[in-house]
C-alpha cells in the first residue's frame, strides 16, 4: 500500500503549487477556510466525502428491515475508521523510519530486489499518513462491502431511489478522490509561484453579446424535455422515452446555437429573400402538417 | 435583428414544443400521435436553422 502517492503527503515534501494559476490572487477568506481544512490533515479531508456516502448508500442498508446485527455492526466499523483515521494520522510518525535512519542507499541494500522484503518490514516504514489511508480506505470500504452482502436487498433497484444511488455515487468518488490524492494545502508563497505573471489573461476573441442568451435558452428547452416520462412503468418504454428526449435535448441545443452563430458568421450573409426561398420547403411541409394535425384532431 | 432571426428563434421553440408533447405522447404509449408530434418537431427545427443560414448559395 505504500506507493508513490504516500510520499506526496509526507511534511517534508513541499506540496505542489495550489491557487489559480491566471496570477489572480486568491480571496482572504477562501485562502483561510482551505488552510484549515489543510491543517486537519488528508484522511480528515476523505472522511467528510466518506461520511457523506455511508449516510446515503451504507447506513440505509444496515438499518433497513431485515438486515442482520452484524450489518449494523460493520457499518458502525466503517464510521469508526472515517472519524478515527485523522487521529492516526497525527499519533503514527510523519517520516519512515527507515528514511529517518538510513537516509543515503547503500550498495549492500541496493541490490537486494523488492519482493524479498518482508511484509512486517514495509509496515514498519509506514508513515502515520499512509497507516491512516490504510484504515481509512480499507476499513471503511470492507466493512461497507460486509454491510451490503449482508443486506442485497437494500441495492435493489425497487428499494433504491435513483437520484440517492447517483448522489451515493458523488459521494464515493469524492472520497475516492480525496484518498488518492496529497492533501489540500494552501501555499503561503503562492504569489511568488505564480507560473504566469501578469494580472490576469486576456482571452484571444470575446463572445459577442447575446450568444449567451441563446445557449442558455436552448439548455432550459433541452432540459424542460427531460422532465417529461420519469413515471412510465413499462422499463422498455421509459428508456426509448428518455433515449427520445435526450436526442430531441440535442437537436434544439444545436437549432439554437445554430441561430446563436449565423448572427456573426465569417461567411457573406444571405438576403432575407434568399433565406426565406430556402426556409420555403420546410415551411410548406410544417403548415402541412399543422393543417393535416387539426383536421385529424377535429375528425376523431 | 431581423424579422426572419425572430421567426426562426419562433420555429426553434416551436420545435422544442412540438418535441415535448411527443414525449408525453410516448410515455402514454400513443405511438401514432407521438410520431406526428416528432415529425412536426424535426420539420420545424429543420426550418428555423435553414431560414438563418448563412451564405450565398441556395
Amino acid at each position: 500500500m505504500s506507493d508513490g502517492s504516500d510520499a506526496l503527503r509526507d511534511s517534508s515534501i513541499p506540496p505542489p503549487p495550489s491557487g489559480p494559476v491566471s496570477g489572480r490572487p486568491m480571496p482572504p477568506r477562501r485562502r483561510k477556510v482551505l488552510e484549515r481544512i489543510a491543517s486537519i490533515g488528508a484522511s480528515a479531508q476523505a472522511a467528510i466525502p466518506g461520511l457523506y456516502a455511508w449516510a446515503i448508500t451504507v447506513a440505509p442498508a444496515a438499518w433497513s428491515r431485515g438486515a442482520p446485527l452484524l450489518a449494523k455492526a460493520a457499518a458502525v466499523v466503517g464510521v469508526l475508521a472515517l472519524v478515527t483515521a485523522p487521529l492516526v494520522e497525527g499519533a503514527g510518525p510523519a517520516r519512515s523510519p527507515e528514511a529517518s535512519a538510513s537516509p543515503s542507499r547503500t550498495p549492500q541494500n541496493e541490490g537486494v530486489p523488492k519482493r524479498r522484503t518482508s511484509l512486517l518490514g514495509m509496515m514498519r516504514s509506514w508513515t502515520g499518513p499512509t497507516w491512516a489511508r490504510v484504515w481509512s480506505v480499507w476499513g471503511f470500504v470492507l466493512s461497507s462491502a460486509i454491510v451490503w452482502a449482508l443486506a442485497p436487498a437494500a441495492l435493489s433497484s425497487a428499494r433504491l431511489d435513483g437520484v440517492r444511488g447517483a448522489l451515493g455515487m458523488v459521494g464515493w468518488a469524492l472520497f475516492a478522490f480525496a484518498s488518492a490524492g496529497p492533501a489540500l494545502r494552501a501555499d503561503p508563497n503562492d504569489g511568488e509561484r505564480r507560473i504566469i505573471a501578469s494580472t490576469s489573461l486576456k482571452p484571444r476573441s470575446e463572445l459577442p453579446r447575446g450568444d449567451g442568451v441563446y445557449v442558455a435558452v436552448g439548455v432550459v428547452l433541452a432540459l424542460s424535455m427531460q422532465a417529461v416520462g420519469w413515471g412510465v412503468p413499462v422499463p422498455e418504454r421509459a428508456v426509448l422515452v428518455r433515449l427520445v428526449t435526450v436526442v430531441c435535448g440535442i437537436a434544439v441545443l444545436g437549432g439554437t446555437t445554430s441561430i446563436a452563430l449565423a448572427r456573426h458568421g465569417t461567411r457573406s450573409a444571405a438576403s432575407g429573400r434568399l433565406r426565406l426561398r430556402r426556409a420555403l420547403p420546410w415551411l410548406v411541409m410544417l403548415a402541412l402538417f399543422a393543417v393535416a394535425g387539426v383536421v385529424l384532431g377535429m375528425a376523431r | 435583428m431581423q424579422l426572419l432571426d425572430v421567426l426562426a428563434a419562433v420555429v426553434v421553440a416551436f420545435a422544442a414544443g412540438a418535441f415535448t408533447f411527443g414525449a408525453m405522447a410516448l410515455a402514454r404509449a400513443s405511438d401514432v400521435e407521438a410520431t406526428y408530434y416528432l415529425v412536426v418537431g424535426i420539420v420545424s427545427l429543420r426550418a428555423g436553422v435553414q431560414l438563418v443560414r448563412p451564405g450565398a448559395s441556395a
